[in-house]
């Protein structure tokens, strides 16, 4: 690994392992706007992003890199973070909802795993420490179950993952975790439903002059207020190129089920925005074609958009959460805003599902401008 | 959201993903698999039956199902060959890893490019290596590559990969609008750019297509690109320009450009039938 980014996050990693008290330092380098991860490749950050997480597995998982952990679990399908923060999360009392990630993360990843190692950060082949995604999901759900601050493990959820297209020492272990749970147990008390979370965004005036002109869908430009003062709207980011179907894809099909859902309940003037990390790329016909592509209508209220002018101001001024190497988006958070009539970002979800019908009853809270 | 719903949406989920894993068939692995293996992994072995061994994974391996139990061992092993192993099990190795997206291949051909002394393979071979994901990780190298390599097979490889990047455009421009350029370069570009920029592209197109001193097989490309563009109109007297160089070329691929152009064109007012 060369460049001073890169020689700097080494350096800062190897002082929190000697003084795990400063953990919270490692947190900044899981964000993907830290210049270590600019310019680097898809494969790449997610590697740094491993190696920092296995960093928080040793040295505690600081409060604030939480999120991180529960995307890398929710929507990750890389096997080296998922695989790192599998660990991680066994490096502090459990999170309430971990059984569903850890089950979730396991479909994600069934197909996808690979080997990993995560003692260092450039590893040579063989690796002494090898572990997959898979085992190390598995490894957690065994903590998990053996501790007494947490439900009893789903038995027939685990029971019901073995087959033979896993690998033997996962299906080992998958038959160990299940000699740990009692036949006839079951799911203790169900997690809460992950809501909005507390992102730098919520608080932001986009209705200000904000010199962001938008083309949408349509190839008509108009400023950014324009789409959002006057009615409650939902904005999502995402853009054509993204390889992680657990993200974009998935984005915008739920935003399609929100129109349905808002429809449902004759919510005619709220608004949808779709708005792309790659303007340069993700031309009106590609968004159209994407978006419609995934069941949601464009149209009247309901946009897709690129940033042609102002797309640096805009992703400042939200500090969204994209990297991007060369022209090309390199990893990126699920991100979700509610923008109020006035502008005004009144809740945010980042790093975290968003459900249609809670999103449908945030939106219709958020009280319009009276005409 | 109810937290008994919450858990019945992931539920669901997970439902579905096993039905996909599963929708193939969950039929057993091939028994051979891992003698393939550990024969791979025999340095006491001839490389030719190491080689062999190699063919035959990667032969298995597009059997998804059944090969799954066994990938991430052949993965571990392949990287342990890029490491350790030389020509040919090494470059067969990298293109097996590469067309993984395996980012330890990636990185080992992003160290080669950028310090030659640690190159397993050629610039061109690590160049085609890694174009097979967008995503990966040598724009800036692509860039060096692409504006002053000596070599014009990397440089046209340099230029295939950079036509994912929006922060090539102006290369393209540069390189298509440059009669001095290698062709081949100055087509890639002309596709690439229209890709990126369509308006861009027309502008710097139709200046090629007019330009009679200019290369046939670049205004024929060009010529070809604005005809398949739908929002290409070309303007007033374009359609009558192309058909004069129709009939007044010798070229065959200008001369059948320009008829797919007439073809496919919406007539202009004042168009010679």
């Amino acid at each position: 690994m060369t460049g001073t980014a890169e020689r700097q996050a080494i350096a800062l990693v190897d002082a929190v392992r000697a003084d795990p008290s400063r953990r919270d330092e490692l947190v900044p380098l899981l964000s993907e706007r830290h210049p270590v991860h600019a310019g680097r490749s898809t494969a790449a950050t997610a590697r740094i992003r491993a190696w920092v997480l296995a960093a928080c597995a040793e040295v505690g998982l600081p409060d604030e890199a939480v999120p991180f952990v529960r995307e890398e679990l929710e929507s990750g399908i890389e096997a080296a973070p998922v695989a790192a923060a599998a660990r991680a999360a066994r490096s502090r009392p459990p999170l309430p909802d971990l059984e569903v990630l850890l089950l979730t993360a396991f479909a994600s990843m069934r197909a996808r795993d690979a080997p990993v190692s995560l003692a260092s950060l450039r590893p040579g082949w063989p690796a002494p420490d090898a572990t997959t995604a898979l085992a190390e999901l598995v490894a957690t759900a065994r903590w998990l179950g053996g501790r007494d601050d947490a439900p009893s493990l789903d038995r027939a959820a685990w029971s019901e993952l073995d087959g033979s297209d896993l690998a033997p020492d996962v299906r080992r272990a998958l038959g160990e975790l299940l000699e740990t749970v009692p036949e006839g147990h079951c799911c203790g008390a169900a997690p809460e439903a992950p809501t909005a979370t507390t992102a730098p965004a919520v608080g932001i005036d986009l209705g200000a002059r904000l010199e962001v002109v938008v083309e949408d869908h349509a190839g008509a430009r108009h400023p950014l207020p324009d789409l959002l003062v006057g009615r409650p709207t939902a904005v999502a980011f995402f853009y054509t190129r993204c390889e992680n179907p657990n993200k974009c894809s998935s984005t915008v099909t739920k935003l399609g089920h929100l129109q349905e859902e808002l429809a449902r309940r004759g919510a005619d003037e709220v608004g949808l925005l779709l708005l792309t990390y790659d303007p340069a790329y993700d031309t009106p016909d590609r968004l159209s074609r994407y978006a419609e592509g995934r069941g949601l209508r464009l149209g009247g209220t309901a946009r897709a958009g690129r940033a042609v002018q102002g797309h640096d101001r805009l992703d400042a001024t939200l500090a969204l959460q994209a990297g991007s190497a060369g022209g090309l988006v390199n990893r990126h958070a699920v991100e979700l805003l509610l923008v109020d009539p006035r502008g005004t970002v009144a809740a945010a979800w980042s790093r975290t599902r968003w459900e249609p019908a809670e999103v449908a009853d945030r939106l219709l809270a958020l009280t319009p401008v009276p005409r | 959201m109810d937290p008994d719903e919450y858990r019945a949406t992931y539920a669901a989920e997970m439902e579905r993903a096993r039905a996909r894993s599963t929708a193939s068939g969950d039929g057993p692995a091939d028994p051979a698999v891992p003698d393939l293996l550990a024969g791979l992994g025999d340095r006491n072995l001839p490389a030719i039956e190491r080689q062999a061994a190699l063919t035959e994974l990667r032969r298995q391996s597009f059997v998804a199902i059944a090969f799954r139990p066994h990938r991430p061992a052949y993965l571990a092993l392949l990287r342990e060959l890029v490491d350790t192993e030389a020509p040919p099990l090494l470059d067969d190795a990298l293109e097996a890893l590469a067309l993984e997206r395996d980012e330890h291949a990636q990185q080992v051909l992003v160290d080669g490019l950028r310090d030659p002394d640690r190159a397993k393979v050629g610039p061109a071979r690590a160049l085609e290596l890694l174009s097979q994901d967008v995503h990966a990780d040598h724009y800036d190298i692509l860039e060096e590559l692409a504006d002053r390599d000596d070599d014009p097979v990397v440089r046209r490889l340099a230029l295939r990969s950079l036509a994912a990047d929006g922060d090539a455009v102006g290369l393209f421009q540069r390189i298509v609008s440059d009669p001095a350029e290698d062709t081949e370069a100055r087509t890639i570009s002309a596709v690439a750019l229209q890709s990126l920029d369509r308006e861009a592209f027309t502008s710097v197109a139709w200046d090629i297509v007019g330009d009679e001193g200019d290369d046939d097989e670049v205004r024929a490309t060009c010529l070809t690109a604005l005809g398949v563009d739908p929002a290409v109109t070309g303007g007033e007297g374009r359609g009558e320009q192309v058909q004069a160089l129709r009939d007044t070329t010798s070229t065959p691929s200008l001369a059948k450009a320009a008829e797919r152009f007439i073809e496919t064109s919406p007539a202009e007012e004042g168009d010679p039938a």
